[in-house]
């Protein structure tokens, strides 16, 4: 029953995979080698970026206490064992700067956007193979100008991930304000061009290339969240670009765009009019779409997984694509809300406040369909599972504070706290990162053709979930205490509780601690990679495309013929079904369905051929599911 | 008899089709694509540099009010304006011929020509503004509505440098009928759609 049916239709492939390593391996158009090499560089931007996190908390929890062994490896930063003050900025810069861009996005959207886009649509490939190489060559470089930066005079940007002007404009402000900034926009200006050249591909695959059958209402969330955080990237993405482009003219050319007549250094700068709310707007304009862009993607591969391993359909499916494409919308014009203490009219901040407020609606209702989709549900705890689980927990924890800091009234108090940090470090270094966790060992079997250790995999799950609760939340405490942000030293302040210090000390080990804990997951990865049990092709029991296709899919992903779609991604636990899983490749008359609109449908003698024949059929045939449900039902 | 095991051709946004890997994709019968690929790549891209230049002028906007001083523009602006109108129009022209012939004829060929020359000639005319701004001073620092002259004028022309280059494209393409013509639209498409961004510019630049 669970054999791929494929479409007897006239399709004559070429499939010319290439033999040579390079074009195999290295500069190869396939869009899963694509997705292979976005996973791993991201990952070891990824990997940079929590080591610089380390080397914060080492002076936020013990402030000058030199400590040899950091000193040693990493003697640039270090002066008398001790984190330099101006390697403390740049390491927070960078820290922001990789882990949001060159990591999450990134994985995300050209690591798993490549490996699921094709495959769940029933394409052989992106629809512009070229480019989708090209986009991650293009990528790498604006790695590798971001790493750079970290080795030229005066270190690394420090101006923080947001790059607010004077700090980024000014090139004498800090010692990262000068060649490190200009190679960090540089990066940036780079990594957009990427992305814009990815994006154009995911949408146009996604709109043009699905196979026969494969509505866009039959789309898995995966498909349909990639395709949204794809269209806010498109669209939110150039606004930076463009506060980029005014930014580097501010530095290089002596314009006045975001600098006015300042005293930097004791010296008076010449320059006048300039406002650096312009480039917090357009910062912001891309930055609040930009957290979108990192949450969709989980929340689609959270759906994916917790409907699969709950053995249910994904409860709400119409409802959690309309809050997809809700969300997508709001995350547009919510972007003031980062500005509350920037300066910024009342009545401006009431309407922002209004819609970050509604942005919570479809984040609500996308909760309660996880809850729905989990009640009564046979769960089944892979680590894919837990962490899919897992991600929903944080989400909830996460998003709660961002309706605190929704308000200007609380979030004047709070905006410059630790508060801040512990909110989106559950949503993002959390919740985000949760759904990565939860995508690579869900889709591992079908990247490498292996299996990946449970036990271990769910050793990594409990260490990181507890860890991950242990660092960022008591940061609300140190957010409520008036703990700054962003400071290297205040362990002196006089207004902090004494034991503010100690709450450092804790979240410093437990940061240690859970960061020390991936290594169980790197070493399961490459344990798994040679030694891993062969896998099956779909080892999960899944409806969706990809698991029709071998684990590791071949060179065009489907053989002779392409797959045809019968019905939606999510038949599980069917009434009258032979299995709790019907794949999406199996006929109606074969298998009875659950998709929305055709509920009841049940196996019945309809010749193959009338099926074929409505496949190439007509619109009254289609579209309102056929009638066939409503038919059989009464 | 209750029909099942029916293939939706035309649910929303239900554009059924099959793809090969690289091209245009072939459709595998019912519906077809959404539109063109190439079609496609181009509103998308489209809409990225609408968004690139609705970020660049409304801070032109903000910017140039609040400061307050204008810039008188170079007189030949208007000239180009025309020229790149006309190129606009030329194309149009040819869009239309090969609708109606299905062929590109001699005349046809001189049209593509012409578009790309007067794509040129704009280009040179812009050139020649800065130049004129120069002789009278005014450079990118010296005041907002300057900077912004010379940042959005040099932003569209790089965009148009690219439409360039697909126009040039075009015409290295022109004896295969098929490809050219598969080209045409989309390449086309861009072109109107820079000429449409630079009167917004223009717009900008001259009442803001």
């Amino acid at each position: 029953m669970a054999t791929p049916h494929v479409a007897t239709a006239e399709v004559a492939h070429a499939q010319h995979e290439p033999t040579s390593f390079w074009r195999r391996y290295i500069f190869s158009m396939d869009h899963k080698v694509i997705a292979i090499q976005y996973i791993i560089t991201a990952g070891l931007m990824g990997i940079i970026g929590l080591v610089m996190s380390w080397l914060m908390r080492i002076p936020l929890a013990w402030p000058g206490e030199s400590v040899p062994i950091a000193a040693k490896l990493f003697p640039g930063l270090f002066e008398g064992g001790v984190l330099r003050p101006d390697a403390y900025l740049a390491m927070m810069t960078m820290h922001g700067t990789l882990m949001i861009f060159f990591f999450l996005t990134a994985i995300f959207l050209g690591g798993f956007g490549n490996l699921l886009i094709p495959l769940q649509c029933g394409a052989r490939d992106m629809a512009f193979p070229f480019v989708n190489m090209l986009s991650y060559w293009v990528f790498l470089l604006s790695c590798i100008l971001m790493l750079a930066s970290l080795f030229v005079t005066g270190g690394a940007a420090a101006a923080g991930w947001t790059a607010y002007p004077p700090l980024s404009a000014v090139r004498t402000a800090v010692p990262g304000s000068y060649l490190g900034q200009t190679l960090w926009l540089l990066s940036m200006a780079v990594f957009i061009v990427s992305s814009v050249m990815g994006g154009l591909n995911y949408i146009t695959t996604v709109l043009n290339l699905r196979t026969k059958g494969l509505s866009m209402m039959r789309l898995p969330l995966t498909v349909w969240a990639l395709f949204v955080a794809a269209v806010l990237g498109l669209l939110s993405f150039p606004a930076l670009f463009a506060g980029a482009v005014l930014l580097l003219l501010d530095r290089h050319l002596g314009t006045s765009f975001y600098l006015t007549h300042i005293v930097v250094g004791g010296e008076h700068l010449a320059r006048e009019g300039g406002n650096p709310l312009l480039w917090q707007h357009l910062f912001w304009f891309l930055g609040h779409p930009e957290v979108y862009i990192l949450i969709l993607p989980a929340m689609g591969i959270a759906s994916e997984i917790i409907s699969n391993n709950a053995r249910k359909p994904i409860f709400g499916y119409r409802v959690m694509v309309y809050s997809i494409l809700a969300i997508g919308f709001l995350s547009f014009i919510v972007w003031g809300h980062h500005m509350f203490i920037s300066g910024m009219n009342i009545w401006l901040s009431a309407a922002f406040t209004l819609t970050t407020l509604i942005i919570a609606v479809p984040s609500a209702v996308k909760t309660f369909n996880w809850l729905g989709t989990l009640w009564r549900g046979k769960l089944r705890f892979t680590p894919a599972m837990l962490f899919a689980v897992g991600f929903v927990s944080t989400f909830v924890t996460g998003g709660l504070t961002g309706i605190f800091l929704g308000n200007p009234t609380i979030d004047i108090q709070l905006h410059d706290t630790y508060f801040v940090v512990a909110h989106f470090h559950i949503v993002m270094a959390t919740s985000s990162v949760f759904g990565v966790f939860a995508g690579i060992y869900h889709w591992f079997p079908k990247m490498f053709g292996r299996m990946m250790d449970e036990r271990l995999g769910k050793l990594h799950f409990w260490l990181t979930f507890l860890g991950m609760y242990a660092i960022f939340f008591p940061m609300h405490y140190l957010g409520f205490m008036g703990v700054p942000r962003r400071y290297y030293g205040f362990g002196a302040l006089q207004y902090l509780a004494p034991d503010a210090q100690g709450i450092q000390v804790f979240i410093s080990i437990a940061a240690f601690v859970t960061g020390a804990a991936q290594l169980i997951f790197l070493y399961n990865v490459v344990r798994s990679l040679w030694w891993g049990k062969r896998a099956e092709a779909n080892p999960w029991q899944a409806t969706a495309l990809e698991w029709q296709a071998p684990s590791p899919p071949p060179h065009g992903n489907w053989g002779e013929q392409l797959p045809v779609v019968y019905r939606w991604a999510y038949d599980y636990s069917v009434p009258g079904a032979s299995q709790d899983f019907v794949p999406q490749t199996v006929p109606l008359e074969q298998e009875p369905t659950g998709e929305p609109g055709r509920h009841g449908a049940i196996p019945i003698a309809a010749p193959s051929a009338a099926a074929h024949a409505g496949g190439n059929g007509t619109d009254g045939a289609s579209g309102d599911g056929a009638g066939n449900g409503r038919t059989q039902g009464t | 008899m209750p029909v099942t095991g029916t293939v939706p051709t035309k649910s929303w946004g239900g554009i059924v089709r099959g793809n090969i890997p690289g091209g245009d994709g072939a459709p595998i019968g019912g519906g077809g694509p959404l539109m063109p690929t190439g079609q496609l790549f181009v509103w998308l891209l489209i809409a990225g540099v609408t968004m690139f230049f609705a970020a660049l002028s409304s801070a032109a906007i903000v910017r140039i009010g609040v400061d307050g001083r204008s810039l008188s523009l170079p007189g030949i602006v208007w000239a180009n304006t025309l020229v790149l109108l006309a190129s606009s129009g030329v194309l149009g022209i040819l869009q239309w011929r090969v609708r109606r012939q299905r062929e590109l004829d001699r005349r046809g060929q001189l049209l593509l020509w012409a578009t790309l020359l007067l794509g040129v000639g704009f280009l040179g005319g812009q050139l020649a503004a800065w130049a004129e701004l120069a002789r009278r001073g005014v450079f990118l620092p010296s005041f907002p509505a300057a900077s912004f002259f010379y940042v959005l004028t040099a932003a569209h022309g790089l965009h148009l440098l690219g439409g360039l280059l697909a126009l040039a494209l075009l015409i290295a393409v022109r004896k295969r009928l098929l490809v050219f013509r598969r080209r045409l639209g989309p390449v086309a498409l861009y072109w109107h759609f820079l000429t449409l961004v630079w009167l917004g510019l223009l717009g900008i630049l001259q009442w803001r």
